[in-house]
């Protein structure tokens, strides 16, 4: 059974221009409180002690990218519930289809536009819950 | 003393807009870099890294500057991305042109 509370947003995400959009909008419009790290190995290092209700997780990233990330993630015991969005602009059908077959809950495209990004993320939250 | 109003969120995106915008020149003087170094290594045997460095920051710019307004580029980074991919996949199925004319989208 999904949690239905959406406080703390945990944003992976190796593009600071991105980061720093994303945070502004998620902290300004949706009230959240947002954490942030660069990379996947950065992500799994946080993630325990961050105890994020969702993970936003970029698809293309250095070394460790977004799916083997989010593996990494279903492999912790202590976090491997935790409801991920994938962020991306490699957003083709096979695409999506892998990235929901990984687990992840759903997937923004980018580029997104920045003022109705909560409203996004809210009717996926909405949806996942009633799931 | 008086404080400023705070800024409205449209006031907000509008600024970091204006930021972006003005980074752009020095973005693409990355990508021209990274582009020189593809370039370089083109019979090295660090080809692929070199692509994959060439790569990053235009993956970067395809979805990032459409989110700030600069559609235009972003798709032009975007179709630079696939050819990238594509030439990744085989360089020595690609012409010089082709080559050049992921340079030359960074630079138009």
């Amino acid at each position: 059974m999904a949690e239905n509370s959406l406080n703390r947003i945990f944003l992976v995400e190796d593009d600071p221009d991105i980061q720093e959009i994303v945070l502004m909008t998620l902290k300004d419009l949706g009230g959240y409180a947002v954490d942030i790290c660069s990379s996947g190995q950065e992500a799994l290092d946080k993630i325990v002690g961050i105890q994020p209700d969702l993970i936003l997780l970029d698809v293309m990233m250095p070394e460790m990218d977004g799916p083997t990330t989010l593996r990494a993630i279903r492999a912790m015991s202590e976090v491997k519930d935790t409801p991920v969005i994938f962020m991306t602009a490699r957003s083709q059908t096979h695409e999506v289809a892998e990235y929901m077959e990984l687990g992840a809950i759903d997937v923004i495209r980018k580029p997104f536009d920045p003022v109705t990004l909560c409203n996004q993320i809210e009717n996926i939250w909405d949806r996942y819950n009633a799931a | 003393m008086p404080h400023d109003p705070p800024l409205s969120l449209q006031d907000k995106v509008r600024l970091l807009r204006e930021r972006y915008a003005n980074s752009v020149e020095e973005k693409l003087i990355e990508i021209s870099a990274a582009y020189d170094r593809l370039v370089g290594e083109k019979e090295g045997d660090d080809l692929a890294a070199a692509i994959d460095g060439l790569a990053s920051p235009i993956h970067k710019m395809a979805g990032s500057a459409p989110t700030f307004g600069l559609a235009e580029l972003g798709e032009t980074a975007a179709e630079s991305e696939e050819l990238l991919i594509l030439y990744k996949g085989n360089p020595d199925g690609f012409s010089n042109e082709q080559v050049s004319n992921v340079s030359a989208y960074g630079t138009n």
